[in-house]
């Protein structure tokens, strides 16, 4: 939700790219080089510094750290969310709801809607 | 590495990229957090689940778990280095679940967990530090950085302080709405009316919604400017790019929220 809302000026914008990853094109500039940096970053694969570098390479070093600090960031909001159980906020439910579908999010292991 | 040098802490020397020094005070203020007792544990308890969020990532018995069917199909003994060795065993087996398998932690089971020493209270609180050292350690593993060395525990009894108006509502533990705040937690949601449900998760532990606003503030964004998809806080990545990191980062950790 918060790329769509975020990205409604990004020509192309793909929220595809969240869910199936490395090879689906976002339409978000640079976007390939964070994913593939997320993806290294999160399983730990030997691909991490090639990808590390191509996201310097591709953003800058500050920009390098900043996506690094997202990842912190969003290592912790997942594990906060799904360790008190909480439900997705009610106006967020109303509006992502066809978002929800299309992407298949309903199927994640810790979907959990307003009763 | 005693904590009664805090400058000793998130030094970067030799470190290849730009840190900004906001992001280095404020890592070494979460080093003073976790090091300090809090409502629930002393410190060396919360240094301890400290170390033994670190050491599930290492833990056999985790990977094992993370790839059955069921957590609860595979037994055994969870890794515990001696840093973590205080913690009794369902504490260290609730650690491990948080840092490493969250996303199927059930209501159910956290309900046959909790009892009258491990409460609601302690369980908010552990996920606070627990998520505390995984954000931190998570963006140096992601640059290739050694990570911190914990810090010292600083002594003192935990104050039980619980918020009067916490109750149950969207969650299994209770939290404030941001027209209950009252008192010492008046503060937390920045006088925003509105409050996203996975910061008021915290809220059980007031101290851990400061200390993750504290964090989000340089890691992405204050807790208040969330939903203006304007903002981009400290970071030079642009708001599409701070939100496909984020997406990514949520979907491969399983996580609807």
């Amino acid at each position: 939700m918060m790329l769509r809302e975020s990205g409604r000026d990004v020509e192309g914008l793909n929220l595809h790219a969240i869910v199936k990853g490395s090879g689906t094109f976002s339409g978000v500039p640079c976007g390939e080089e964070l994913v593939a940096f997320v993806e290294a970053a999160l399983t730990g694969t030997p691909e991490l510094a090639t990808a590390r570098q191509a996201a310097a390479d591709a953003l800058g070093a500050q920009a390098l750290v900043d996506a690094a600090a997202v990842i912190g960031n969003f290592q912790r909001m997942t594990r906060i969310a799904d360790s008190t159980g909480i439900a997705v906020d009610e106006r967020t439910a109303v509006v992502t709801e066809g978002m929800r579908a299309e992407l298949g999010l309903n199927e994640f292991v810790s979907a959990r809607l307003p009763l | 590495m005693p904590y009664n040098r805090p400058m000793s802490h998130f030094t970067y020397e030799n470190c290849p990229y730009p840190v900004r020094e906001s992001m280095v005070e404020a890592f070494r203020a979460s080093w003073l957090y976790i090091a300090e007792p809090g409502s629930w544990w002393t410190g060396e308890e919360r240094v301890a689940i400290a170390a033994a969020a670190r050491d599930a990532a290492d833990c056999l018995l985790c990977a094992k778990r993370k790839t059955a069917l069921s957590p609860a199909a595979v037994s055994g003994a969870h890794l515990a280095r001696p840093e973590s060795s205080r913690l009794s065993a369902k504490v260290v087996d609730s650690v491990h679940r948080i840092a490493t398998d969250a996303s199927r932690l059930s209501g159910t089971w956290l309900g046959d967990t909790l009892d009258a020493t491990f409460t609601d209270g302690h369980w908010v609180e552990a996920v606070s530090v627990v998520v505390t050292i995984v954000c931190i350690d998570a963006q140096h593993k992601s640059l290739g950085l050694p990570l911190e060395p914990l810090p010292e525990s600083l002594a003192g009894d935990p104050d039980g302080y619980r918020p009067p108006n916490a109750q149950i509502d969207v969650g299994w533990v209770p939290m404030l709405t941001p027209d209950a705040l009252t008192g010492p937690e008046a503060d937390i949601y920045g006088g925003s009316p509105q409050m996203g449900n996975v910061i008021r998760a915290m809220s059980l532990v007031p101290d851990a919604v400061r200390q993750l606003d504290a964090q989000a503030s340089v890691q992405y964004l204050p807790n208040v400017d969330v939903r203006d998809f304007g903002k981009t806080g400290e970071l030079s990545l642009s708001r599409p790019q701070i939100e496909l990191v984020a997406g990514r980062t949520s979907a491969l950790n399983d996580c609807f929220y």
